[in-house]
């Protein structure tokens, strides 16, 4: 599993350490039931703050791709792959409608409309 | 000729020399006390072999100069090729051009003051003189030689692997690992299966004790091969072997001078668990078949582990590596 983060980018680095794990989910790279290492070990790997790392897992336990346990960690939860390859296609969709100015009611609506 | 190569040469000819030395003084000044033939084999039911004085004293010094005088020519030649010559290996030749040497001195002290070789003294003291005096030479010979030669290499080449387009400033980490539960389970299985075996079929097999303890120590070696981490980041790459993360082993970013990815065999490094050659300079943690992460240092030594998708792995540690030699230069 890698994980890049660039201290240089607008975006928040706990989103980049999500990102980074959400598409080695979705690329099965992690599977169900494998732990993720210990936030202390990857913090200290990438030269950030453990409760950066520790907030991209609370990130992930809320989207549903990982359990955080008091004494095994965090542990990725079945279907993760699926659930995360949705989730960062949806992130996708997201951006996209904000560019073309288009607002959630209507978003949700076109959802609504392909699934029917 | 340079100073790396006076000292592994001075250390493979010096010392089977000194031995062989030794072994012609003690010839010349025990011959009053010797019998015309000297014991050169002990069995089961001791000594069961003698040969002529003379004839082995010729042998066994001829012999020690010749395997000298041989791994000298083969470390001076493999040094001017640029593979270098390891400390070990210096070690190594030294301890075996001693051997013959060590042997005849061991021959005449058993047969001191004896009227023939049947009456020689027992295996134990031969074999304590064999080691000791081949063993000491192989040691001295490591001290002799130096940190040895080093095969030759274009410093700071940068490394020509796999990359995965780190931008500058951009930080990242991999963390990996391979777990083979079967080859766990056999192990854990199979020695206690035999033990079991043993005990049945013989009706006098290992005790109740033993019989646990074997099964304790197959336990352990299985948790031990079970699983192999690894994590790459800017400090180096660092592997951890099975459920207590020993051995562990860390290999800082400046050592290597590039990673690949290579596919191990069945019989690749000879085994499975932990390969050492020191001659070759090649660390393997081996616990499965497959792509392994494969890290070649600047001192000529490989160093490899079984992890799944190692290309990710390869691809960041020469970026790192990239990175490090240019930020440096």
């Amino acid at each position: 599993m890698l994980v890049r983060v660039d201290p240089g980018s607008p975006v928040p680095l706990f989103e980049q350490v999500a990102a980074s794990i959400r598409r080695a989910l979705a690329d099965g790279e992690v599977s169900p039931g494998e732990q993720l290492p210990p936030g202390r070990e990857l913090a200290a790997s990438l030269e950030i703050n453990v409760h950066t790392v520790l907030r991209a897992y609370a990130l992930l336990r809320d989207e549903g791709l990982i359990e955080l346990r008091r004494r095994r960690g965090a542990v990725v939860t079945g279907g993760a792959d699926i659930r995360a390859r949705l989730t960062a296609l949806a992130g996708e969709l997201v951006g996209e409608a904000r560019r073309a100015g288009v607002s959630v009611e209507e978003l949700t609506g076109i959802v609504r409309e392909q699934y029917s | 000729m340079r100073i790396g190569t006076v000292r592994p040469v001075a250390a493979m000819l010096a010392l089977p020399g000194l031995a062989a030395g030794a072994g012609w003084l003690f010839r010349r000044a025990w011959a009053p006390r010797l019998p015309g033939s000297v014991a050169i084999h002990w069995g089961p039911e001791g000594v069961d072999r003698g040969a002529d004085l003379d004839v082995l004293t010729a042998w066994t010094l001829g012999a020690t100069g010749v395997l000298a005088v041989a791994s000298a020519v083969l470390a001076i030649a493999g040094i001017r090729r640029g593979y270098g010559v390891r400390r070990p290996v210096v070690a190594f030749a030294a301890w075996l051009a001693t051997m013959p040497a060590a042997c005849l001195i061991a021959s005449l002290q058993a047969t001191l003051d004896v009227p023939s070789w049947h009456q020689a003294a027992g295996a134990g003291g031969v074999i304590a003189i064999v080691l000791g005096v081949s063993g000491a030479a192989g040691a001295l010979a490591a001290v002799v030689a130096g940190p040895g030669t080093a095969p030759e290499r274009p410093a700071g080449a940068a490394p020509e692997g796999p990359s995965l387009g780190l931008a500058p400033g951009e930080r990242a980490a991999w963390v990996g690992r391979t777990t083979n539960v079967g080859l766990a389970v056999l192990l854990a299985l199979l020695v206690p299966a035999i033990a079991l075996a043993t005990i049945l079929l013989t009706a006098a097999g290992p005790a109740l004790a033993a019989y646990l303890a074997i099964g304790a120590v197959s336990v352990l070696v299985a948790l031990a091969l079970a699983r192999i981490s690894v994590v790459v980041d800017s400090t180096g790459v660092t592997i951890r072997m099975g459920a207590f993360g020993l051995p562990r082993r860390h290999v800082p970013l400046g050592d290597i001078a590039d990673a690949r990815v290579e596919q191990l065999g069945v019989l690749s490094g000879g085994g499975f668990g932990v390969r050492v050659n020191p001659v070759s300079g090649y660390t393997a943690y081996k616990i499965r078949t497959g792509p392994a992460l494969a890290l070649h240092l600047r001192s000529g030594y490989r160093i490899l582990a079984t992890v799944d998708r190692p290309e990710q792995a390869a691809g960041l540690v020469n970026d790192l590596v990239r990175r490090e030699s240019t930020g440096r230069a």
